[in-house]
């Protein structure tokens, strides 16, 4: 129950400390006046607007607690969150971006295809070898020597 | 200039092999994505960006237009065969279009939806053709605060039709005027938001934030689910195809319907494809004779939304060629490009770019023609590219996110930066926060903040200068109004209609 309560008022929250972050910051850049705004007017404007929103998604969310409260029969499950999907994507862009530029194009998407191949319960390495291929001569082709991005497809650039 | 010299004049510019051409790969690359589940013409429009900076502005403009309409077309075959929206436009086409195909009448649907999607873009042009000219020399008597106010009006009427909560909508849009600010503010020089990182310094790269919402936060959703089911058309003969007599009656008004459904959300700044499906199904839905027959493979079901949508892009450039203030987010992402052109869009545009305005029109007309024959003849080849797995795409197209990005400022910065906002799109999506404000507003706030300083500065700091400037006051009411018909009928009556729509 107190993990539903906490992934129910979780998004408001973020909201509010986004605008209280964004007011923080703002305080350190010049004010102005209205006859004369300055850099930091308009961030302020922004801040306020943004924490009041966000004490609008809590109120709502607040509301629909009650009335879930109020009806307890039809609880309606948040799907698992899905770690395996958002981790392997994550892994591997990162590690696209990180290698890319040091090992080469062509390797550094095979590790990306390899990486995010575990996102899936099965994987059939005989095609995403073909993908890997593909994506090699395609990718090589249109943006390193169409359209000369400074990459190079094996080795560093 | 009149209409007449101007339909020449683009003919001039649009019926030149080069501009065909461009047209050509754009609607071909439109129906593409529109067709695969899961890319949709806002990515590959930001994979394209990169690809035209060393075209003609013209023919770049054409073909980047021809993706995002072209895609609306594709969109309905992957809703009737895999009742899985295509793009996240087509998703109401599932509703009636998928039983339609179980009853095995997937030629018929297939026909519709592609004669509907020409008839709801041809009404929309000729809307542009008429309007977008008399707009703009409207607009060109716009000061500093009617800017500022007919800004405003987009961005809340982009968060206030929205399906769900419109404070998270709302929040969403502010979200995203807090991301445009990051950078150089552009009156002082001041750094912003930048937390002493160089890259940060000229802001987020619009094409970076766009491919994060909306690529890789779509990527990361649609991993792991089970494939949908393939409905086998078998082939698709021509006669299948054609509808009868009485079904040609049948969808007649729903399809005008739609289309002015369409073209009027479309038209609006802020507002884009999606709202206008679902606002001309649910017309039909409640002025159907038999709405019992509503998704269950109704016509009127799939030809007003189909209709809608196709309108609504193309009216969506009503106010992005006239006022310079993109109807919709991917329009809003063709706006980036053309700024990237050293083209700005606004009032001055058709004047001064005459030959571009036009030839971008005329260019609307050659490409729906094309894309009627991609659609109709050529069908098959697209419903044999549904037969692809997606967990083979999906990797090559997170790498041609990366390409893209990087290729914009040859930089691994915005790497990172779009597997950021892919996570928070991702997030966002969970949590019920509507991801188009947010680009909206990031668009939008610059030019939201540098039109207030403005009229600041010219009112001598007087705030009731938007209200007393008639341009203006009736614009900032127009915004009350739309604030005001989301939160007047009470926060409790909108969520206890909700529920249902929520358990559904």
């Amino acid at each position: 129950m107190n993990r539903y309560l906490i992934s129910h008022f979780l998004p408001g929250a973020v909201v509010v400390a986004t605008g209280v972050a964004i007011a923080l910051v703002s305080l350190g850049y010049p004010m102005g006046n209205l006859l004369r705004p300055g850099p930091g007017f308009f961030p302020m404007v922004i801040a306020v607007l943004l924490s009041l929103l966000g004490i609008g998604v809590l109120a709502e969310a607040r509301v629909a607690y009650r009335a879930r409260s109020a009806a307890p029969g039809d609880t309606e499950a948040q799907p698992p969150f899905p770690w395996r999907p958002v981790l392997c994507t994550c892994a591997g862009v990162l590690v696209f971006a990180l290698t890319v530029e040091r090992i080469g194009f062509v390797p550094a998407s095979c590790l990306l295809i390899a990486i995010t191949a575990f996102a899936e319960t099965e994987r059939s390495w005989i095609r995403l070898a073909l993908v890997a291929l593909f994506i090699a001569l395609f990718g090589s082709l249109v943006f390193i020597w169409g359209l000369g991005l400074p990459l190079t497809a094996f080795g560093a650039s | 200039m009149d209409i007449l010299h101007g339909i020449e004049l683009g003919l001039h510019t649009a019926l030149t092999w080069h501009a065909l051409l461009y047209c050509l790969i754009g609607v071909s690359v439109g129906t593409f994505v529109g067709v695969l589940p899961g890319i949709g013409a806002l990515a590959a429009i930001s994979l394209a960006l990169p690809l035209t900076y060393y075209l003609d502005p013209t023919d770049a403009l054409i073909m980047l237009a021809g993706i995002f309409y072209g895609a609306q077309y594709g969109g309905s075959t992957a809703s009737i065969l895999l009742n899985l929206p295509g793009t996240a436009t087509a998703a109401i086409t599932c509703l009636d279009g998928y039983p339609l195909a179980q009853q095995g009448k997937a030629p018929l649907a297939i026909f519709v939806t592609a004669i509907n999607s020409f008839i709801g873009s041809t009404f929309a042009i000729l809307l542009v053709m008429g309007f977008a000219p008399l707009i703009a020399e409207f607009a060109l008597r716009f000061g500093a605060e009617d800017y500022f106010a007919v800004i405003l009006l987009g961005l809340v009427a982009a968060s206030t039709m929205t399906l769900g909560s419109p404070f998270k909508a709302l929040a969403m849009v502010v979200f995203g005027l807090a991301l445009g600010m990051v950078g150089t503010d552009v009156n002082t020089g001041q750094f912003r938001f930048t937390f002493g990182l160089f890259e940060l310094a000229d802001g987020f790269s619009i094409v970076a934030l766009a491919m994060g919402l909306f690529g890789v936060a779509e990527i990361i959703a649609n991993i792991g689910q089970p494939a949908g089911v393939l409905q086998t058309v078998g082939k698709i003969r021509f006669r299948d195809m054609l509808p009868s007599r009485k079904e040609w009656k049948t969808i007649t008004w729903p399809t005008l319907r739609g289309s002015a459904i369409g073209s009027f959300v479309g038209a609006l700044p802020g507002t884009g494809p999606g709202i206008a499906s679902l606002m001309a199904y649910a017309v039909e839905k409640r002025i159907s004779k038999h709405p019992e027959t509503f998704g269950k493979g109704a016509l009127e079901g799939i030809s007003a939304p189909e209709a809608a949508n196709n309108a609504s892009v193309q009216a969506a450039f009503i106010p992005t060629l006239s006022l310079g203030i993109p109807g919709d987010a991917v329009v809003a992402v063709l706006m980036g490009a053309m700024i990237l052109h050293g083209i700005t869009p606004g009032p001055n545009l058709i004047n001064e770019q005459p030959q571009m305005f036009w030839g971008l029109i005329m260019s609307f007309w050659v490409g729906n023609l094309l894309l009627l024959v991609l659609n109709i003849p050529l069908i098959g080849m697209w419903v044999r590219l549904l037969s692809v797995p997606y967990r083979l795409l999906y990797p090559c197209v997170l790498i041609f996110i990366c390409l893209g990005v990087y290729s914009a400022n040859n930089n691994v910065f915005d790497i990172f930066v779009v597997l950021g906002f892919g996570i928070l799109g991702y997030l966002m999506r969970r949590t019920g926060f509507p991801a188009t404000p947010v680009l909206l507003g990031f668009i939008l706030g610059p030019l939201l903040e540098e039109n207030f300083r403005r009229a600041m500065l010219l009112s001598r700091g007087d705030l009731t200068v938007f209200f007393t400037s008639p341009i203006s006051a009736v614009f900032m009411a127009l915004s009350l109004l739309f604030i005001a018909s989301v939160f007047m009928p009470g926060l409790r009556a909108r969520l206890t209609r909700r529920a249902p729509k929520a358990s559904e």
